[in-house]
């Protein structure tokens, strides 16, 4: 049939509207009334909006353009194509990740000795491995913010999610639960929610692990270093560590999983001289969290000066140390990177030079 | 090659596929069917074309202009020559892997969707490793759209299964080898279905040579493109290729009276400026850029 293949037909069980509706999803938010339609009729779980604004979105706009350094000049050639304001469903957990981990490594070490010999300078590096075992019972706590959809637009969703966590995720201070809402002022397209609570729990305790998986190792190495300085004759330092062995096992659980928070995000599309960029503002706020800016005449000219200049400096300067009859190795090693430093620097901002967009995101 | 003949159930047109498939594209319409009972193959979905020919053009033309090497004149001498879009299958895979030790059989657990591309012949500029942004798939429909074109699966979906849970067969080892000295790997992934992901190719002509590039349908993003390198710009790059090597090798001078002699700078600052000055030559060599999103 028709209707159970494509999905048409399925209307908001409250105003009627047709609902857009995907195999995956869990809850559809109807936007022209804005009431949660679940899939599964005995399933609900609290839904968490942080109003965004639904008119006015030209305002916005108007005001990034004035107050931007960059765009404030240019203002009078941009045009806005389309604004729109979307709402992105989104879970935080916080979670505690436990286990005692333990490793079986080799600390490299070395010790540089100077000495005099027939008034001459000689430097002398000496080399020694040193075996330790290392163990540490850790309890780490990690908040995870969680997406509720399969996939989803990572270069403008991100830097968005990273500017909510910036603010603090405030979705107790200024959430209000979907049945409370104001369709009228807020309402937006709601993408549907395709990840189950049980679901984004299992992904949050996987996350949990993966992170503290990185920092428990660079504890680890940490103790390794110390207990190999301890062990070494005096003077050595440790350089690297090797791992025979490294167990890092995890248990990890979500001590509390929050609503599905409804994250407003507004999209603009606008042209400069017939060029297409989007900018991304936060939708509570106003505030830009990702831009695509033009590449104007001066954002070139400088990238190419300063790849001139420093390409210059670096790689003569790393020449002439490098061929200077009283340089010692150092000097001699310096200068190398130098040169290195000036080709990479110049064929790095040479591309700069050249890009067709800048990117500007939230810090 | 042995080909079997199918009548299509939705809008009844013949088409032939290789004997060797199991499930087979309706060309015309994109409806597809198992190839032994000729049934719909009901697991069939597709991400909504939300991009028309007008705005992929103007995305096309709108990226087109952002790059440096292209003409300003674009916007105004540019014409559409044609527009197809491509209906290209991708296989969903539901991953799940879980690597189980004596006492803990969930040490590894790993679990994800992914897509694959099911035919061995994408349209041009589209690469292997795309990521597939989307909002959403949904129930495939079928239509009859002129200039569309639905692509047949060439590959063996089953063939995938492996390659699809590799990564998450590593993770999950690794993280399960933190428990136990042999962990036993259970692979439960399994194929999901087809999804048909909507391209728009958009050829378009300036000053009498025809540009090729492909949008993506249903997120409005750039995928590959040319465009014209105007031979005015080709002066540019050529004179800054020279610029670069010219302006650091007169600071390298500079730097290098102080430090040693005025030469071994003038060498050492030119050879600092050759890398980015091939960049420049590179883009001013050529006639038709390529820019890949």
């Amino acid at each position: 049939m028709a209707t159970e293949q494509t999905g048409i037909g399925l209307r908001c069980q409250y105003c009627g509207q047709p609902l857009d509706v995907t195999p995956e999803s869990i809850v559809v938010v109807c936007k022209y009334c804005g009431r949660p339609n679940w899939m599964i009729q005995a399933y609900t779980y609290p839904i968490v909006m942080i109003p965004g604004r639904s008119r006015g979105l030209d305002r916005i706009f108007e005001r990034y353009l004035e107050r931007d350094p960059d765009m404030s000049g240019i203002k009078s050639k941009v045009t806005l194509k389309k604004i729109s304001l979307v709402y992105i469903p989104l879970y935080t957990a916080e979670t505690i990740a436990e286990g005692t981990a333990w490793g079986d490594a080799n600390v490299h070490m070395t010790k540089v000795e100077v000495r005099r010999e027939n008034g001459r300078t000689v430097t002398r590096v000496r080399h020694l491995d040193v075996n330790v075992t290392v163990s540490e019972t850790y309890s780490l706590s990690h908040t995870i913010d969680i997406v509720a959809r399969r996939s989803y637009e990572k270069r403008t969703v991100d830097p968005l999610i990273k500017y909510y966590v910036k603010k603090g995720r405030p979705y107790r201070e200024i959430g209000v639960t979907i049945d409370k809402v104001n369709w009228e002022d807020v309402g937006g397209d709601v993408l549907a929610a395709e990840v189950s609570p049980e679901e984004a729990s299992t992904y949050a305790r996987d996350e949990a692990c993966d992170r503290s998986y990185n920092i428990v190792k660079q504890r680890l190495e940490e103790k390794a270093k110390q207990r190999a300085i301890a062990q070494a004759p005096a003077g050595y330092m440790p350089v690297s560590v090797s791992w025979n062995i490294l167990k890092i096992p995890c248990k990890a659980q979500v001590t509390s999983l929050s609503p599905i928070v409804l994250l407003p995000m507004i999209e603009a599309v606008y042209s400069y001289e017939g060029k297409m960029y989007k900018t991304v503002f936060a939708g509570w706020d106003g505030e830009r969290v990702y831009g695509e800016e033009p590449m104007l005449a001066q954002n070139r000219l400088i990238a190419f000066g300063v790849g001139s200049l420093l390409s210059g400096l670096l790689a003569g300067g790393g020449v002439s140390a490098v061929l200077l009859p009283s340089a010692d190795a150092l000097v001699r090693a310096l200068g190398l990177a130098g040169i290195l430093a000036g080709m990479a620097g110049s064929y790095y901002l040479a591309k700069e030079s050249l890009k067709d967009v800048r990117i500007e995101e939230v810090e | 090659m042995s080909v079997k003949t199918i009548r299509c159930p939705y809008c009844g047109q013949s088409f032939t596929v290789p004997a060797t498939v199991s499930i087979a594209v309706c060309p015309y319409c994109g409806t597809t069917v198992w190839v032994q009972t000729g049934e719909q193959f009901k697991e069939h979905y597709m991400y909504p074309v939300k991009y028309e020919y007008n705005a992929a053009y103007q995305q096309a033309i709108g990226v087109a202009l952002r790059q440096f090497e292209a003409p300003e004149r674009l916007e105004i001498d540019a014409s559409p020559s044609a527009g197809i879009l491509h209906f290209v299958p991708l296989y969903l895979y539901r991953v799940r892997v879980r690597a189980s030790c004596p006492d803990n059989p969930e040490a590894g657990l790993e679990e994800e969707w992914v897509n694959r591309l099911a035919t061995t012949t994408p349209p041009r500029g589209l690469p292997p490793e795309y990521r597939f942004p989307t909002r959403g798939r949904r129930f495939f429909e079928p239509r009859e759209i002129e200039n569309a074109r639905y692509y047949q699966p060439d590959i063996d979906p089953k063939s995938l299964l492996s390659s699809v849970a590799a990564r998450a067969s590593l993770k999950a080892m690794r993280e399960a080898l933190n428990w136990c000295r042999d962990p036993q790997l259970h692979d439960e992934t399994v194929w999901q279905g087809i999804v048909h992901y909507p391209f728009w190719e958009v050829r378009y002509k300036y000053q009498g040579r025809e540009y090729y590039s492909l949008i993506d349908a249903a997120a409005g993003n750039v995928v590959y493109l040319e465009y014209p390198i105007e031979g005015a710009k080709r002066g540019i790059l050529m004179a800054a290729a020279a610029g670069m090597v010219g302006v650091a090798a007169i600071l390298g001078a500079a730097v290098g009276h102080e430090v040693y002699t005025t030469m071994a700078g003038l060498i050492g600052g030119a050879l600092g400026g050759l890398p980015g000055a091939a960049v420049y030559l590179r883009s001013g060599v050529k006639r038709i850029g390529i820019y890949r999103g």
